[in-house]
């Protein structure tokens, strides 16, 4: 395999800084928020960017919720109800909602059974807010 | 020195029972988590499983210089899933759409899937031929297929986990060599 420097520094660029913020407001947002378990940041092509979550497997998480959130804002086009807000699936073991946080980003939530998903929402939003805010103002 | 960490979203597509998910299964080095349900009427003949939403499996290659992680998406093969390639394919660095050599009945979608990538934003496109009979050489194929858009044509046996992984190794040096041009080009 041959590779010039410059592909190589390029495609790295920024992504180490932009993994660590984004991996402390996760951190933080799922420490202070009620019934949360887990978070985890991913562009909207499927690739993980940043999480906290008891998974072994964060990278399938990332790539099902991205095509999931793709299937949902579908779903509510196909019905002309207008636009997605968010996808929530529950098990027996809790939550998963997936949001939209900007317009190339995805924020998932694992919340647990006896979680108030309202007040999840509520607390989900302002992180998906504070994720798009980062994504644009990070390189 | 930590080795240089590189992702690459590579989509594997091709017409139903082209031997996408039988690729990605042999390819991946974590287990492939997947959307494969039971075939029902006319497809039920062919095969007892298909996918409905997408396949996803991982491929990592490490040396001193890189380590690569390939993030590998397969599609439904049918036409009613057409709307699950626009949601795979965003932000696909290369697509590899399958063709079975021996059954020319899937070669329209393969002729279609490859204009349908070459259209989108993603940069690399690979025509994988799987199933070429062993006394067929890859040109002799490429003759009868008749490739409108002359994407690269890569040999690869699906159920053969070397030759699976050989050909991804093959796309992902494609992509590379697609990234090196694009960046000489914008420093030109």
């Amino acid at each position: 395999m041959t590779m010039t420097e410059p592909l190589a520094v390029r495609l790295s660029e920024g992504t180490t800084t932009r993994a660590e913020s984004l991996r402390e407001l996760l951190d933080s947002s799922v420490q202070v928020l009620p019934g949360v378990a887990g978070m985890l940041a991913a562009r909207t092509d499927g690739r993980a960017l940043a999480y906290c979550v008891a998974t072994s497997d964060p990278g399938a998480l990332a790539a099902l919720s991205a095509a999931a959130l793709q299937l949902g804002q579908r779903l509510v086009d196909v019905l002309g109800v207008g636009g997605f807000d968010e996808l929530t699936v529950r098990s027996p073991a809790g939550y998963v909602t997936i949001y939209a946080a900007g317009p190339h980003t995805i924020l998932v939530v694992l919340s647990h059974r006896t979680a108030n998903l309202a007040r999840v929402h509520l607390g989900a939003r302002t992180v998906a807010t504070r994720i798009a805010e980062l994504r644009t103002s990070l390189p | 020195m930590a080795a240089q960490e590189l992702t690459f979203k590579i989509v594997v597509a091709g017409a139903f029972g082209v031997g996408k998910t039988t690729l990605i299964n042999h390819i991946s080095d974590t287990p492939v988590v997947g959307t494969e349900v039971a075939t029902s009427g006319d497809e039920a003949e062919s095969k007892s499983s298909t996918t409905v939403g997408l396949e996803y499996g991982t491929y990592r290659l490490v040396d001193d210089e890189f380590d690569i992680s390939l993030l590998l998406f397969g599609t439904p093969g049918q036409e009613r899933f057409r709307f699950m390639w626009d949601i795979v394919s965003i932000g696909a660095d290369a697509a590899l759409v399958l063709v079975d050599a021996q059954n020319d009945a899937t070669w329209d979608d393969a002729r279609a899937a490859l204009a349908y990538f070459r259209a989108s934003a993603t940069r690399t496109v690979a025509l994988g031929v799987n199933r070429l009979a062993a006394s067929t050489a890859i040109d002799e194929f490429l003759l009868r297929f008749n490739d409108p858009t002359n994407s690269v044509a890569i040999a690869c046996n699906a159920i053969d986990r070397e030759s699976a992984r050989s050909a991804i190794v093959e796309v992902l040096s494609l992509v590379l060599d697609d990234a090196e041009s694009l960046l000489q080009d914008e420093l030109v």
